[in-house]
């Protein structure tokens, strides 16, 4: 009690002094004169303003303190400031923008992306969704390491340098999203609606995300609120021919002095897909609706967002025949559809997430206490009647407290925890996994310190899970117990022209009840799957260095890593067969040993300040303790890309051109009862065009697969019946934001 | 305000009747597939649920899109 009141009192003596913080923004020459309508970002208070025409900017009803502040202005580099603000004004300084190679990208954690200590790749997805693709998961494969696996269209999975499923951790704004990712056939549970960035960190990553993240964490963030003062409404529609699909989606931002929100709605529709010899993937349609809410308010260092997401979708699951013949062309049609039509999964999402934070000089607050509802339903044969109907609703919170020891000196305190019940109708007349409650509780430390070019990060963290099943009539009741250490250390050398980062990190992945207990057939991944209940913990232990040129028009990165799984666990097929399909069983290796390396290029020249060539090379290569190649590895990839961007501001303009060109080495790499995949070349085309009237609206158009290869990704889930991917694609989008600013008093 | 009620008249007719679900269905008879024809709504329910009868024999009704 004495320690509560204690904390009060500090907490209430730090909403005493709430002032009038006020300021300008100039060039940094030396006559430097103002810069007109410069974006002022507090990102810790979520609070966006915009500067008058003489550079002038004033935020009222906050409290004095150390912010972090995003300057940027066009025509002007952006820069993040982290000053003690008062009322006394504050003048920031930005320089002409020359060049857009460091483009300022700061992370969920309020550091730089080119400052932090762990590799950690942050991007904004419009920047990798240049050339449009049907689903987020796809537009997430752009990103060097990271690859998709999946079912046709509807179905994508995120693989993160050769693990998915459990193995990654998904998170939307501080909240850990849940949807029985165990499963092969049970895909990404959002859409990009309303999706500012997307954070990638690769490999083991238990200290600061709990357990399960062996392959690493996707940490999508939504995107920011309107500027003070001002409200958009936007539309954005597009179409593709290669499934007939359309997306379309609407948003309406706005934001007071005080209360700011944005809402969001979606819907797509897809038939089914095209292949490249004109044919159509029986039952690889899909449609789904979103929708999203979030608003946020502000006094003094209080800060609250309130965040709601909805998903609902319906996905053909193809692949489904009841020929005794089969062939690749049983699943193939001539005319393509889009109605209800069975295999399906119905998938229904709801998260819901109270954000808090408290700034104050020294201290940082942050607590998130959330919801979500994930209900899947199975339908195998019948319209009507699910075979399986599962609901997992987990309820959790994320802690944080950060105190600024020194300038040089930060330490992170946190804690996280979930209580997630999993249970099947009981009217549903199939259950391939039994009903479990399963609880996490986790708590960190972290300590970062700065000397001028280097920078220095250690962690340590504990875990404990346990699993919890009743007695059913065909499964024993369980009860597991797993505790996880775990522990983080990284050194970085951050100079102008090169940057070297060392990381150690190490994360664990207690079994979910699926690899436990599962004895049933799954029919979304054509097959019979047996858990096994003696499974132990995954520990894993990643070293990942990073060595960066950084010239002024020139970047080349190489990231090699190295990731050592013990007690690895793994789907086996067993080669026997359960009601006419392959049984699988869950077994356990000794360890696994995961490898590889990122390298990038991105080539911006001074002389032409439109071109930007950018490329980079993924490789990763798993093998189990006897050097045996595991299965499901992703192909080498090369990616390259060109895009020429134009200026101008004639009615109809071209804002840029992009091509990109795709190829995949062959995969001959293979896990036991797997076969090889052959390497393929893709080739890419896609253009932005403006057009400039008293509403301004963008038009996106080009194609996919321009080529029209025909090809297999060797972890697509539609190889093991011979269907390819998808074939040639136009698309088509338009684009249009309506702007005003509210009146001020 | 007649314009509004024959809008909302024109989407109530056709928000019921694209509820209807209907599918063309079939068994898997002795000698190989045998069509039974479009079953809707109710009536596609029923047969999925309580499956074709003929003579004294009850099949499993096959719907899905083939």
């Amino acid at each position: 009690m004495r320690y509560f009141l204690t904390l009060s009192l500090f907490l209430f003596t730090n909403f005493l002094s709430s002032q009038e913080l006020k300021g300008s923004v100039m060039t940094s020459e030396p006559n430097g004169h103002p810069i007109p309508f410069a974006h002022v970002n507090f990102v810790d208070l979520g609070i966006n303003i915009l500067a008058d025409t003489n550079g002038y900017w004033q935020l009222n009803g906050v409290n004095e303190g150390v912010y972090r502040i995003e300057i940027s202005a066009y025509g002007y580099g952006s820069a993040l400031f982290e000053t003690e603000l008062s009322n006394v004004r504050t003048t920031f300084y930005l320089s002409e923008n020359h060049r857009e190679l460091d483009k300022l990208i700061i992370t969920h954690h309020g550091v730089l992306q080119n400052q932090s200590i762990t590799a950690i790749e942050t991007l904004p997805l419009k920047s990798i969704h240049a050339i449009p693709t049907a689903t987020l998961g796809e537009a997430l494969s752009a990103i060097p390491g990271v690859y998709q696996t999946g079912i046709g269209l509807g179905v994508s999975k995120p693989v993160i340098r050769g693990l998915s499923g459990s193995s990654v951790v998904t998170y939307v704004n501080s909240l850990r999203i849940e949807n029985q990712q165990w499963g092969g056939d049970h895909g990404l549970p959002l859409t990009s609606l309303g999706i500012g960035s997307v954070e990638v960190i690769k490999g083991p990553a238990s200290l600061l995300y709990g357990a399960d993240a062996l392959g690493g964490v996707l940490y999508f963030i939504d995107e920011p609120y309107v500027s003070q003062q001002s409200r958009q409404l936007s539309f954005e529609s597009k179409f593709n021919t290669m499934t007939m699909g359309t997306s379309n989606e609407a948003g309406f931002k706005m934001s007071t002095k005080k209360i700011r929100f944005n809402i969001y709605g979606a819907y797509d529709n897809h038939a089914d897909y095209q292949l490249p010899n004109k044919k159509y993937v029986l039952n690889s349609r899909f449609n789904q609706s979103a929708a999203k809410v979030a608003i946020g308010y502000g006094k003094k260092n209080w800060i609250v967002n309130l965040r709601y997401n909805f998903y609902n979708g319906r996905i053909g699951l193809p692949g489904h025949t009841h020929e005794l013949d089969v062939t690749p062309l049983t699943f193939q049609t001539m005319v393509q559809n889009r109605g209800e039509n069975v295999p399906a999964q119905a998938i229904t999402n709801h998260f819901f997430a109270i954000e808090q934070k408290l700034l104050m000089k020294r201290h940082e607050l942050h607590l998130t206490i959330g919801h979500t509802r994930n209900g899947l339903k199975e339908f195998e044969e019948k319209f009507f009647t699910p075979d399986i109907v599962l609901q997992l609703n987990n309820t959790l919170y994320n802690a944080k407290w950060r105190y600024k020891f020194t300038e040089n000196i930060d330490f992170f305190l946190g804690s996280q925890g979930m209580f997630q019940q999993n249970e099947n109708n009981p009217l549903a007349p199939e259950r391939l996994i039994p009903n479990a409650n399963t609880s996490d509780l986790g708590a960190y430390t972290l300590v970062t310190y700065r000397k001028d070019r280097w920078r220095f990060q250690v962690g340590a963290r504990f875990d404990n899970r346990t699993i919890e099943t009743k007695d059913e009539d065909f499964i024993p009741a369980v009860l597991k117990q797993y505790r996880g250490y775990n522990y983080s250390a990284g050194i970085a050398r951050l100079a102008k022209k090169s940057s070297i980062r060392l990381n150690v990190s190490s994360g664990f992945r207690a079994p979910t009840s699926s690899e436990l207990l599962s004895d049933g057939i799954h029919h979304g991944a054509f097959r019979y799957e047996r858990g096994n209940v003696a499974l132990a913990t995954e520990k894993a232990v990643q070293i990942d260095f990073s060595y960066a040129f950084h010239f002024d028009d020139l970047e080349i990165i190489v990231n090699p890593f190295y990731n050592r799984i013990r007690d690895y666990i793994y789907l086996s097929n067993s080669g026997e067969l359960v009601e006419d399909l392959p049984l699988f069983e869950y077994e356990q290796a000794d360890y696994a040993q995961l490898y590889g390396v990122d390298f990038g290029f991105h080539y911006h020249p001074h002389e032409a300040h439109w071109l930007h060539v950018e490329s980079s090379l993924s490789s990763v290569f798993a093998e189990d303790m006897s050097r045996n190649p595991l299965p499901l590895i992703p192909q080498t990839r090369l990616n390259n890309q060109i895009r020429i961007d134009f200026d101008g501001d004639r009615k109809v303009q071209f804002k840029n051109i992009m091509v990109q060109y795709l190829y995949f080495f062959k995969q001959n790499r293979l896990g036991v009862f797997e076969t090889g995949t052959a390497d393929y070349h893709l080739l890419n085309l896609g253009a932005t065009l403006a057009v400039n009237t008293s509403k301004p609206f963008i038009i996106s158009f080009g194609v996919r697969n321009l080529l029209n290869t025909t090809y297999i990704d060797h972890l697509a889930g539609l190889k093991q019946i011979g269907i390819p991917n998808p074939g040639i694609n136009f698309y088509l989008g338009f684009k249009v934001e309506l702007n005003h600013n509210l009146k001020t008093k | 305000m007649k314009s509004v009620k024959t809008i909302l008249a024109i989407g109530v007719v056709i928000m019921a009747s694209a509820c209807e679900k209907c599918q063309e269905c079939h068994y898997e008879g002795v000698s190989g597939e045998v069509e039974i024809g479009e079953y809707c709504g109710d009536d596609l329910k029923n047969l999925e649920d309580n499956g074709y009868t003929v003579g004294d024999t009850v099949y499993t009704a096959h719907c899905e899109e083939h």
